[in-house]
């Protein structure tokens, strides 16, 4: 069956012209893929544009692609590097009001439009859209080598290894800047500390 | 400020990969001896987590899902190509060389080389393929006939015989005897002026001088046409014009040729209508071309226009040779091979052979045959 096939087996198929392979791949990774740059770019339009972009290069280089590593590998350092060109684009990066846009150059949109609406967990409805708001906010306030790393390990679950060979550096560089990341996060929202406390931990 | 992070503890890469992998312990590592994290910072990291673990994902739009598919289906990498056939398969694999100019200067020096080398030895096959084929008069049509020669033994006895009564000893290996005051040397003048380039092979004995021409002219009147006359019998049956080089056809030695057929209106019409009983073989005119050193024969229209009575001999001697054995042009082949190698003995065997079994061919063509004129010098 094609849709229990490995992404690289999915995608050698699609190198050898089976169109279907790819749509499966795209129906595995958009979603991930697309709420990862909108995490890091912080704008909907932008992250629309970006994963379009992400997907096109994959879809361009299909003919060169070789099984040498994961495709979820090759997927996000495509994407990733995206960001970083269009974070190195963008003139400043502040924390932005909610009202503001997210991006000088660009009018796509505020911080609101990012946060997700009343698509909650029930569990999780407790949780205001005015905390989904901080964390967001608290992600735009971490350096770019530190989102991209958190953003990985906990939206995308990847080890730190791979994570290490999607931004190319050590796997030690990686931890530490995942641990940067955490300490700023927690110092950021200590005010939902009480209310973290008591969520379940999953 | 108490906020402030303590870069001292962070760039301890022990602790952090401690604090790391109780942090997530999906990865694996280890995480006994964590000495250095402490709770309070483990608790807040989780907490953090906690929060962010619930965040919400958005879906992009069905737009981008749809131009995505679109270009897919749009920019799709051909499908490899099962069967590229053998030559393509070839160019790939000698793409890689040819593309290196030492490789293909190499490559093409070992195909100019291949090919010289293969027309060299083409040619000298072909160089000498007419030698043998005019030293065994068609002997692809014989395919026991050269083994035939090696093996077959030759009797000192029989050799003895023909050379009348003399053993052949060691090296001695005299075999004609220049015959020139044989009976059958009983030429016209005119007849003899005539055949004078060939006189000799009319001259020509085997045996002790026993050859002796038979009709009017005789052992001397060796007409070339007699030679070629084996050919000259215009046996046109369906079987003889079949093409040469099939079993069939080298079981019937003979193969008219429209050279031959051309020559046919000189032959009476009684002569024309009688079915040969034994086609003739052709590669005595053959061997006559290419070795011979006298002219060829003239056409058979001019010859009757000269001479009348010739023209009557002729056609005798022609149904004598039909009804020749066909076993004598065959002997009489291997003879002219013989000689060709210089196995006069064994020329004069086969002499004997044809003979004993046709004393008329033996006379008016293997007597009388140029070719075998390398035994000739061979002093008795």
């Amino acid at each position: 069956m094609l849709q229990d096939e490995a992404d690289e087996a999915l995608m050698l198929r699609y190198q050898q012209g089976e169109v279907r392979a790819f749509e499966i791949l795209l129906n595995r990774h958009r979603k991930p893929v697309f709420n990862f740059i909108l995490r890091f770019v912080q704008s909907r339009e932008l992250a629309e544009d970006l994963l379009q972009e992400a997907f096109l290069r994959v879809i361009r280089s299909a003919g060169k692609y070789k099984q040498q590593a994961k495709f979820t590998t090759w997927l996000y350092t495509i994407a990733r590097n995206l960001c970083v060109d269009q974070s190195r684009r963008a003139k400043h990066r502040k924390a932005k009001s909610l009202d503001s846009p997210l991006s000088s150059s660009d009018g796509s949109g505020t911080l609101l439009d990012v946060v997700a609406g009343n698509e909650l967990p029930s569990d999780r409805a407790a949780v205001s859209k005015e905390i989904q708001i901080k964390l967001q906010s608290a992600l735009a306030e971490l350096s770019e080598e530190q989102r991209e790393v958190f953003l990985m390990r906990e939206f995308l679950d990847m080890p730190f290894k791979q994570i290490s060979e999607v931004v190319g550096v050590p796997e030690n560089t990686v931890k530490s800047r995942m641990r940067y990341a955490l300490q700023k996060l927690r110092l950021e929202l200590e005010e939902f500390s009480d209310m973290a406390k008591a969520l379940p931990y999953k | 400020m108490s906020d402030k992070i303590n870069t001292d503890v962070l760039e301890d890469e022990k602790e952090t990969s401690d604090l790391l992998a109780l942090l997530y312990p999906e990865d694996g590592a280890e995480t006994e001896g964590s000495e250095f994290v402490s709770d309070d910072e483990f608790l807040g990291m989780q907490r953090v987590r906690s929060l962010f673990r619930d965040m919400p994902e958005q879906e992009p739009s069905d737009a981008v899902t749809n131009r995505l598919l679109a270009m897919a289906a749009q920019h799709a990498p051909k499908p490899a190509a099962g069967s590229k056939g053998i030559f393509a398969w070839f160019s790939d694999l000698l793409m890689p060389l040819v593309a290196q100019p030492g490789f293909a200067a190499a490559a093409t020096l070992v195909l100019v080389v291949g090919v010289a080398g293969t027309l060299y030895v083409k040619g000298g096959a072909e160089m000498a393929q007419p030698q043998v084929s005019s030293r065994a008069e068609a002997p692809s049509e014989d395919p026991v006939y050269s083994s035939n020669v090696a093996n077959e033994p030759i009797g000192e006895g029989a050799a003895a015989g023909l050379l009348g009564g003399k053993s052949i000893k060691g090296g001695d290996r005299a075999v004609f005897k220049e015959g020139k005051a044989s009976k059958g040397n009983s030429a016209t003048p005119g007849k003899q002026r005539k055949s004078r380039s060939k006189s000799a092979v009319g001259d020509l004995n085997f045996g002790g001088g026993q050859g002796t021409g038979s009709g009017p002219g005789g052992g001397g009147q060796a007409d070339e046409r007699r030679v070629i006359g084996i050919v000259d019998a215009p046996d046109v049956s369906p079987k003889s014009k079949a093409p040469r080089g099939g079993t069939e056809v080298a079981a019937e030695p003979v193969v008219v040729t429209p050279e031959q057929q051309v020559r046919a209106p000189t032959r009476s019409s009684e002569q024309k209508n009688k079915p040969s009983p034994k086609p003739k073989k052709r590669p005595a005119t053959q061997s006559y071309d290419k070795l011979s050193s006298a002219p060829p024969a003239p056409p058979a229209d001019a010859v009757g226009a000269n001479d009348d009575s010739d023209e009557a001999d002729e056609a005798d001697k022609k149904d004598e040779d039909k009804k020749a054995s066909p076993k004598a042009p065959n002997l009489h082949a291997k003879a002219i091979s013989a000689a060709k190698r210089g196995d006069c003995a064994r020329v004069l065997s086969l002499g004997r052979q044809i003979r004993s079994i046709d004393s008329g061919y033996y006379d008016r063509t293997f007597l009388q045959d140029a070719r075998l004129k390398a035994c000739r010098s061979v002093k008795k």
